[in-house]
């Protein structure tokens, strides 16, 4: 099958259509639609990650940009096209860590805020908040590795060959990761499954 | 990976495969019977899958706790996407700002020929009208710059009466290859070999008008390959 050229391509293919991989080549040759084609298409999924760092939605916006700026600023460290999306998410993620690392004292993480913010009359959903405002935490003290491997599997749907994309390591050190992260979660937050095989089962 | 209790069988490639698999799908214990007959005698892979079990209850409560994403509506996703776009046009070399406006440069050209073209020819016209006349009153010999000019002359006269021959594809490849400095070096230095001339040549054809007035000053002297590039391509679109 004879070679499309870009060119061509970006006659045949409406941008809102086209892949991520052609687009990507197309901004890269200074086609703005392509790009506002990139960013429409995936920004949603930046801040909705950004915001889960920074919890707050002026950062988060901030965060969505610059993450688009350093993306297509190293976009030849991009080794595949077609893992635009999981790579663009490393790269929020990695700012967003950045962030809190640098305004750690400005995010409000605490059981005090969630005493502060809940009906006091609903204890059921102060519990549930509670369990989740731990869940969050549990999560957010992984190591970044885990973190990001378990978030984006979970909260993006990611293969795990694309979070190895994404994290540039092979998929099996990405599924050892995500395993890791789903043990110390366990561990932290009390396992309900019953995790000593001498008392689970008898060999 | 490994934990406390007695290790049945060593740990091997066969595990780390069974980790995967496990990590694919937790089923996969009791559905597939070798990985089933593997997971009775090793430890190890039985501990992997009573915990990865729990992952898909751990995915359910991260995404339920997770506080819902506020509803932005879509003037904050087109204003983010619009300030995101220009945010990268303003920060990356190759970004759309540059190839954004195409016709901006091409058009910068256009002008740029339409008016030189037209002083050119009026160039032509005076150095032929005064090579009939004469020539200029006396004066010191010309430096070799100045021969090129002339030189450069005629080949505006044989582009001028080329007619059909003249390449014109050609020399609008040739305007296009012409970047504004170099554009701009040799018609300024074509304004300091015949500053009057060009000021009146410049006056014929109107160039000097408002914005424009500068125009006559950027002609610069013509030297050697490049004027005839200038002047082939000139010649393309007005001569």
């Amino acid at each position: 099958m004879p070679a499309i050229s870009e060119r061509a391509l970006s006659v045949m293919v409406p941008a809102d259509e086209a892949p991520d991989e052609a687009l990507v080549a197309r901004a890269q040759h200074g086609d703005r639609a392509a790009l506002e084609v990139l960013v429409r298409r995936h920004q949603r999924a930046v801040f909705r990650l950004c915001l889960r760092y920074v919890r707050d939605v002026d950062e988060a916006a901030d965060l969505v940009q610059r993450t688009f700026v350093r993306a297509m600023s190293k976009l030849a460290e991009l080794r595949a096209a077609e893992v635009f999306r999981p790579w663009l998410l490393r790269i929020g993620a990695n700012l967003a860590l950045n962030h809190l690392r640098d305004h750690a004292r400005f995010v409000p993480e605490s059981a005090a805020d969630a005493a502060a913010v809940a009906p006091p009359a609903a204890a059921e959903r102060l519990e549930a908040g509670e369990d989740a405002r731990a869940l969050r935490q549990a999560v957010g003290a992984l190591p970044t590795k885990q973190r990001m491997t378990l978030e984006l599997r979970v909260y993006e749907e990611l293969s795990f060959r694309e979070i190895a994309e994404a994290l540039g390591t092979t998929e099996g050190a990405a599924k050892v990761n995500f395993h890791y992260a789903v043990r110390n979660l366990r561990t932290r937050l009390g396992a309900t499954a019953d995790v000593a095989p001498h008392k689970g089962r008898s060999r | 990976m490994s934990g406390p209790g007695p290790r049945l069988t060593p740990p091997g490639d066969r595990c780390s495969h069974v980790l995967e698999r496990l990590v694919d799908d937790p089923e996969a214990g009791e559905t597939d019977p070798t990985l089933a007959a593997h997971l009775g005698s090793c430890l190890d892979c039985f501990r992997v899958l009573t915990e990865l079990r729990d992952a898909g209850r751990i995915t359910e409560l991260m995404r339920s706790a997770t506080d819902e994403v506020p509803d932005m509506g879509p003037t904050f996703w087109s204003a983010l996407a619009a300030r995101t776009v220009d945010a990268i046009e303003a920060a990356v070399p190759y970004a759309p700002a540059r190839a954004a406006h195409p016709g901006r440069r091409r058009a910068w050209v256009r002008d740029l020929a339409r008016r030189s073209g037209a002083v050119l020819v009026g160039a032509t016209a005076a150095a032929m009208v005064i090579g009939l006349l004469g020539g200029w009153p006396a004066r010191a010999p010309r430096r070799a710059a100045e021969v090129e000019r002339v030189a450069a002359v005629g080949v505006l006269d044989e582009i001028g009466g080329g007619g059909d021959s003249f390449d014109e594809a050609g020399a609008a490849g040739d305007v296009q290859a012409l970047e504004e400095p170099e554009l701009r070096r040799l018609l300024d230095g074509l304004r300091r070999g015949e500053p009057e001339e060009v000021d009146e040549i410049d006056g014929w054809y109107g160039a000097a008008s408002e914005d424009e007035a500068g125009f006559a000053d950027q002609i610069s002297g013509l030297d050697g390959p490049a004027l005839r590039r200038l002047a082939r391509a000139l010649g393309g679109s007005t001569l």
